[in-house]
């Protein structure tokens, strides 16, 4: 007997249990991609009951269905295009007038839609009485309780989605707004039968709401031009939308919710006292961060030497292995791909820790709190406090960083905090930089060692201001964000998020890294297998003319070039090219260069362009060849200029 | 009295009056709650931004936002804390 196959989709505002409610159906049935060609994250899970195959899609957590954010657009296009089965709308029962508004848009483009009612237990705390049974006879659609963390409603929710397939029999409500409903007769008097896929009277809504993608859509119709009229006539016209929806939101939870007349302050009321609070709430803050640093360098360090042993095994292992292949290739097997492969391995346990602090983070509801009380500070680099964690990622690597732009919903705003996210000095940055500081300015190392996170800020204030003015076009948008309640994390959540951006990651850098350390390796020994006379030694003495300004001989030019493959390798490249290591290669350099230009040296380092590896990232997360070539070619712009000035003028301040 | 946001204390409540802005922006807020005619609570204030309950949900809105956003508060409101 061929199986039945059920589609579908899982919407409902963000902070409801969505997620909870996703995996908790799904398990780890399930797969993460992008929404083809949009750099939302699109997740797909199955489950199997009563023979019957449902395969759930769980659309991007959003408040409403209006154009605001790529988040809504993707939601409804998949509800409006892929027209899937049954709608499951998760809402939280503790803040229903809110959560009924997108019920309300989804009841509007599909009959077929059941209620994960969810949240049930601070409904209790909050001591609201909720009439669930009426509450479903107003709606006319099956109503379910649920309580996801748990586990609680999953099965009923289950046979609601095979009932309602089967027999689409029940009658739901009809909805309507007087307050609007003259306007909407107008204007679905003026549009033709069929606009695309959508139906007539939520196009009609959708013009007077302003949606730019139905006018845009409207536009070649016959009637648009009396259309506009009608809409445009009144400035109020969305909010009146918005408003008539509430009001039909009022009217349905009457007698259905009873609040009490004192509100009940609830733990999270309790938390945020002390989180958000205008004095301590920054301390805390920069506390909690400084303890994830604390914990994540002392685990790396726990974790980071034997690992890193276990690869130098497997290195020699493969050596072995490999024993029986010419010595050249053998070389650039071990020396050039698999070193680009333990490269991208090495770093794998500071991204889990990283990764696993974030999803700590976001799960239990604080990280919406360090964006409010990080806000302030933000707005110094030009940015709001929804930037403020992915920067910190950034100072432990770039990748991670460039991930965590997805807390932002505006597209321009991720565009931004990604570019200038590489101003933001990593780890190996820094080991570079701390050599040789150590080397030319024993004394002042560590007071130039802040110099440098000052010029990292200094770049993102400067690069902030000119791509948000002469790129983007655009300004940072305002902070506006719900404060979700303080949940304790389910530890399911959090290992599956972090399992998923290990395994991107893994994939992403891996591939390149193997490409690139490849190709570096055959640059650097081909023709004589001696580097100083290498096509990459070459390259390095081509563009030194461009890198004389800055000071720079071909062998910092050379060390460059790989440096773009991974930060540390700019050293180990000069290492070969000196034909030393550690202090001799220190000696060396000491009697090859001047102060001013090591200096020069490690901010243009600092600054010049995101790794390969981070690069990758940025393409990923942007979709865009175009943003991240842009990327590329600022940053090192900037780095030039910037180091070009640096230099000119200390030379000239000495002298 | 109409007040902007901003200038509630902490705990206060009000009713919003009025919005200053654009289309785009008033139609955001209002889809969120934040519209004329409902009633808030400011939960917290900072130098920065301020949070406020609307609709059952905490809100926080960046300082200029909050600033754009008017408020009449009842005028013996304001000695209880």
């Amino acid at each position: 007997m061929e199986k039945t196959k059920i589609r579908v989709a899982l919407a409902g505002n963000p902070n409801v249990g969505k997620s909870t409610l996703f995996n908790q159906l799904t398990g780890l049935n399930q797969h993460t991609g992008n929404w083809p060609g949009k750099t939302v994250e699109k997740k797909v899970g199955y489950v199997e009951k009563d023979s019957t195959l449902i395969e759930i899609t769980d659309l991007p957590g959003t408040y409403s269905l209006t154009a605001h954010s790529i988040e809504e657009v993707v939601a409804r296009e998949f509800i409006i295009k892929e027209k899937p089965d049954i709608i499951v709308v998760v809402l939280d029962a503790s803040a229903l007038e809110r959560n009924l508004y997108l019920l309300l848009q989804i009841m509007e483009l599909s009959p077929n839609v059941i209620v994960a009612l969810n949240m049930l237990d601070v409904l209790k705390e909050k001591k609201y009485k909720l009439d669930t049974e009426k509450l479903q006879q107003k709606l006319g659609i099956p109503v379910i309780s649920t309580i996801a963390s748990k586990g609680i409603g999953i099965d009923n929710l289950l046979e609601k989605i095979i009932d309602v397939y089967k027999n689409k029999n029940f009658n739901p409500m009809k909805i309507e707004y007087p307050e609007i409903e003259d306007t909407l007769k107008e204007i679905e008097a003026l549009l033709p039968e069929k606009i695309d896929e959508y139906p007539k009277r939520w196009a009609a809504i959708k013009l007077l709401e302003g949606d730019p993608l139905i006018v845009e859509l409207c536009k070649k119709y016959e009637g648009w031009e009396e259309i506009k009229n009608i809409v445009e006539e009144k400035e109020e016209n969305p909010v009146k939308v918005a408003s008539a929806r509430y009001s039909l939101i009022k009217n349905i939870l009457k007698d259905v919710l009873e609040k009490p007349t004192k509100q009940v302050i609830t733990w999270t009321d309790r938390l945020d006292n002390i989180l958000t609070h205008r004095i301590w709430g920054l301390p805390i803050a920069i506390l909690i961060i400084f303890s994830i640093f604390y914990f994540t360098y002392f685990l790396n360090e726990a974790i980071s030497i034997p690992w890193n042993n276990f690869l130098g095994l497997i290195g020699l292992g493969l050596n072995n292995l490999f024993s029986f292949l010419p010595e050249w290739l053998k070389n650039l097997l071990i020396g050039g791909i698999w070193q680009g492969v333990a490269n991208v391995l090495s770093f794998t346990p500071l991204i889990v820790i990283f990764f696993f602090f974030l999803a700590l983070l976001e799960d239990t509801g604080y990280l919406a709190r360090l964006a409010f009380v990080t806000d302030r500070i933000m707005h110094i680099l030009g940015l709001h406090g929804k930037a403020f964690i992915s920067l910190v990622m950034s100072f432990g690597c770039n990748v991670p960083g460039v991930m965590a732009t997805r807390t932002l919903e505006n597209e321009k705003d991720r565009l931004l905090l990604i570019m200038v996210n590489s101003f933001i000095p990593c780890v190996p940055r820094i080991l570079v930089a701390s050599f040789f500081l150590s080397i030319f300015f024993p004394k002042y190392a560590p007071i130039l060692l802040l110099v440098l996170y000052l010029i990292s800020f200094l770049s993102i204030m400067i690069s902030g201001r000119i791509l948000q003015r002469k790129v983007l076009k655009t300004s940072f948008s305002p902070l506006l964000m719900e404060l979700p309640l303080y949940k304790i994390s389910n530890i399911k959540i959090v290992s599956l998020y972090v399992w998923d951006k290990l395994k991107s990651f893994l994939v992403r850098a891996g591939t390149v890294m193997v490409i690139l350390s490849g190709i570096t390796w055959i640059l650097s020994h081909i023709p004589s297998g001696n580097i100083e006379n290498s096509i990459l030694a070459n390259i390095g003495k081509t563009l030194m003319p461009l890198f004389s300004p800055l000071g720079f001989n071909w062998q910092l030019t050379t060390g460059l070039i790989s440096g773009f493959v991974a930060k540390e390798a700019s050293l180990s490249t000069l290492g070969s090219i000196y034909g030393a290591s550690g202090n001799a290669l220190g000696n060396l350099l000491l009697k090859d260069l001047s102060p001013i230009t090591a200096f020069s040296f490690v901010v243009f380092q600092l600054l010049y362009i995101p790794c390969a590896a981070t690069i990758a990232t940025i393409y990923k997360e942007t979709n865009s060849l175009k943003w991240t070539l842009i990327t590329i070619f600022y940053s090192l712009t900037y780095a030039y200029l910037f180091t070009l000035i640096l230099h000119t003028g200390i030379t000239l301040l000495v002298r | 009295m109409i007040k902007s946001l901003t200038d509630l204390e902490r705990g206060e409540k009000g009713k919003i009056i009025s919005i200053k802005g654009g289309r785009g922006k008033i139609f955001r807020l209002a889809e969120l709650g934040v519209n004329p005619g409902e009633e808030i609570l400011v939960v917290q204030k900072s130098m920065g931004p301020v949070i406020i309950r609307v609709k059952d949900t905490n809100i926080a809105l960046g300082r200029g936002l909050a600033e754009s956003i008017y408020v009449e508060v009842e005028d013996h409101g304001e000695d209880q804390n």
